[in-house]
């Protein structure tokens, strides 16, 4: 396989929580996570709320500071790199966020949202710039009509149209899209994972998907992490994970889906009880523990290796062979 | 279908929305039947209008702007709408009770979770506060909630979401209403705990004979909880029938449309179906059928004439010109 793109080596962010002014503990956000993204292809990443997906998105783009371990993009160490010597590094890992009302800035127009990659690398006259942010208005499926206009007169879809069209503004080879479609509703949502697909076909960047739902992340990605309570538990090809799931804790996800198909009546199960644990004080042992249904006492006490159990399929289970499906 | 079953009978019912940018049509001659112990899901994207209806059915639309101008709502065969203030507030938390979207913001963060329980059972039940209380730990039971004599004394903010949504169920059952209206209860959970809460809905609607309306944007949601299903969109019902006639078969152009738009790790379809266009304004609606300016099978008669529901022989109602007989002679 040739080289990877951008790749996260033993990653640990731990944020110290003060309480009175006092340091009280480290929230274990994201705990020894290593992974890589290769050029062109989409990592989606998938977990529920405060399993650290979105951190760790964050700290590939050196948006956080590592606690510990290496981040390598495009072959150069960019762990400790200074900001000025990252900054012409930055053209290539653009990021794209959640929330299309928050993430614009609502007194300026489009054309000035879309242009500000430009200023910032000095790139282009203004001539050129206008002329660059209508070719990619037009590529994001908006009318460039409507350059002079600002984000609170168009729609949500719009708006993440808008947001893509600043991350696609200086052809990076890497976007972060940070859980870009969970805003929308369905119908809207299917043009802005189509337009993502179609872009990635155009111009061969690599995406790192984050998204709490399962079937878009599926239908986004080649490949698939997921997260748990700071750790990666399991990584795999999409198929491998649908078809030969070798976690619980994925098995519990995908069981968890709410399915529009009719196989038999009341299909809907839990099959995991209990709330996330508290990421200040993760259970010892695997922290999938204490709701894993086949939870015994060597999880209570050893920390699961992330481990290779098929050719790419990784998994942090010590019984990953016995219960895959 | 006899008529004796039937809990909740909503006939032609309209909530307009009067503001400075004209008349927003938030519920357009919307009616539907809800037998007991059954569950009814509506489905639609933002803005079609489904909050509304809950809100309808509770009389809490805002006022003004927002006025239910027309039809009926029948529960039990009193029709609510003409109930003074006074009687109403009987039946909200007595007969029908409603469970919102975000469970911290429709708790008090001020006061205890006991004391916000034993409240409503105060208020709806001629009880002291011993045997309220007594009450109140085993409604906590009933929705699953471990230790509930230490959660008593506990404040929302030390509930995870899940738990502060079951606190919410509670206090929504705990005066054994006969409706209960869930308005995207599970929104904003996560996947796991989501199949947790829609497990207690089911069972507790199985275990009380309570009737339940999910008001939801997810198609996956409904199929699990309900038996039928009504489609909204802009403000109006399009469709409605089973939940298994509805998915499999969906005749509305919109419906067909929505279900082909969620992304499905079962069929491998490298590209979604896109829906064209957004969703119309409320106050300024298209001529015709409302969906005709994102309808791929559009025709003349769409662009001017508004559909009427049109009543199928096996139950089921939609809304869409296709159906008509005029249609079909034209047609042929």
């Amino acid at each position: 396989m040739n080289e990877p793109l951008l790749s996260v080596k033993h990653v640990k962010k731990w944020f110290a929580v003060r309480s009175m002014g006092r340091s009280t503990g480290y929230l274990k956000a994201v705990n020894d996570v290593s992974l890589d993204i290769y050029p062109g292809e989409t990592l989606g990443i998938v977990g529920e709320s405060g399993c650290g997906k979105t951190t760790l998105g964050r700290a590939m783009i050196r948006l956080n500071e590592v606690t510990d371990g290496q981040i390598i993009f495009n072959g150069q160490d960019i762990t400790h790199m200074p900001e000025k010597q990252l900054r012409p590094l930055r053209k290539d890992m653009q990021i794209i966020f959640q929330d299309p009302y928050s993430s614009l800035n609502p007194r300026m127009t489009v054309g000035d949202i879309v242009s500000e990659p430009f200023r910032f690398q000095k790139l282009y006259s203004t001539g050129e710039r206008i002329e660059r942010v209508k070719q990619l208005m037009l590529l994001c499926g908006l009318d460039p009509v409507y350059i002079r206009r600002y984000p609170h007169e168009f729609s949500g879809g719009q708006r993440q149209r808008i947001g893509i069209a600043r991350a696609l503004a200086l052809n990076p080879k890497f976007i972060l899209c940070d859980e870009p479609v969970s805003a929308l509703d369905v119908s809207v949502q299917s043009q802005v994972i189509n337009l993502l697909m179609d872009l990635q076909e155009k111009t061969g960047v690599a995406y790192a998907f984050i998204s709490h739902n399962l079937n878009v992340v599926y239908h986004m990605s080649r490949r698939i992490a997921v997260m748990y309570l700071g750790n990666l538990v399991e990584l795999a090809d999409r198929e491998e994970i649908y078809r030969h799931t070798a976690h619980p804790y994925t098995m519990a996800l995908l069981d968890a889906i709410p399915k529009v198909s009719f196989d038999s009546a009341d299909t809907l199960h839990s099959s995991i009880q209990g709330d996330l644990p508290s990421p200040m004080d993760p259970p010892s042992g695997c922290v999938f523990h204490t709701r894993c249904p086949y939870a015994c006492e060597r999880c209570k006490q050893e920390v699961p290796k992330m481990r290779e159990i098929a050719p790419g399929h990784f998994s942090a289970c010590h019984f990953a062979e016995r219960y895959a499906r | 279908m006899s008529e004796e079953n039937t809990l909740l009978k909503v006939s032609n019912l309209c909530t307009y929305f009067f503001t400075d940018e004209g008349t927003v049509y938030a519920l357009d001659d919307v009616s539907f039947t809800l037998k007991k112990g059954e569950t009814l899901g509506i489905v639609g994207e933002s803005g079609c209008g489904k909050s509304q209806m809950a809100l309808s059915i509770m009389r809490l639309v805002q006022s003004p702007p927002g006025k239910t101008v027309g039809g009926s709502i029948e529960l039990d065969g009193v029709d609510i709408l003409k109930l003074s203030k006074r009687e109403m507030k009987k039946i909200r938390g007595e007969k029908v009770a409603m469970i919102f979207q975000e469970p911290m913001t429709s708790l008090n963060p001020v006061l205890t979770i006991g004391h916000q329980i034993t409240e409503s059972i105060l208020i709806h039940q001629k009880t002291d506060r011993k045997t309220a209380r007594a009450r109140a730990v085993e409604m906590l039971r009933m929705v699953g909630i471990p230790l509930p004599e230490k959660r008593m004394r506990e404040y929302p903010h030390q509930l995870s979401g899940g738990m502060r949504q079951r606190v919410m169920i509670a206090i929504a059952l705990c005066c054994n209403p006969q409706l209960l209206i869930c308005d995207e209860p599970t929104t904003a959970l996560d996947v796991t705990i989501q199949a947790q809460i829609l497990e207690l809905i089911n069972d507790l609607r199985r275990r009380t004979g309570t009737s339940v309306i999910m008001i939801t944007h997810d198609l996956g949601v409904v199929a699990q909880v309900s038996k039928n299903v009504m489609i909204m969109y802009a403000g109006k019902a399009m469709e409605y029938g089973t939940v298994e006639q509805v998915f499999t078969d969906p005749l509305h152009p919109y419906t067909r449309a929505l279900l082909a738009s969620i992304p499905n790790a079962e069929e491998d379809t490298r590209r979604l179906h896109v829906i064209e266009g957004m969703v119309p304004s409320l106050a300024h609606r298209p001529d015709g059928c409302l969906f005709h300016p994102r309808c791929p099978e559009c025709r003349g008669v769409c662009r001017c004439e508004r559909p009427e529901l049109v009543q199928l022989e096996d139950g089921r109602q939609v809304r869409c010109h296709k159906y008509t007989e005029a249609w079909k002679e034209a047609e042929q």
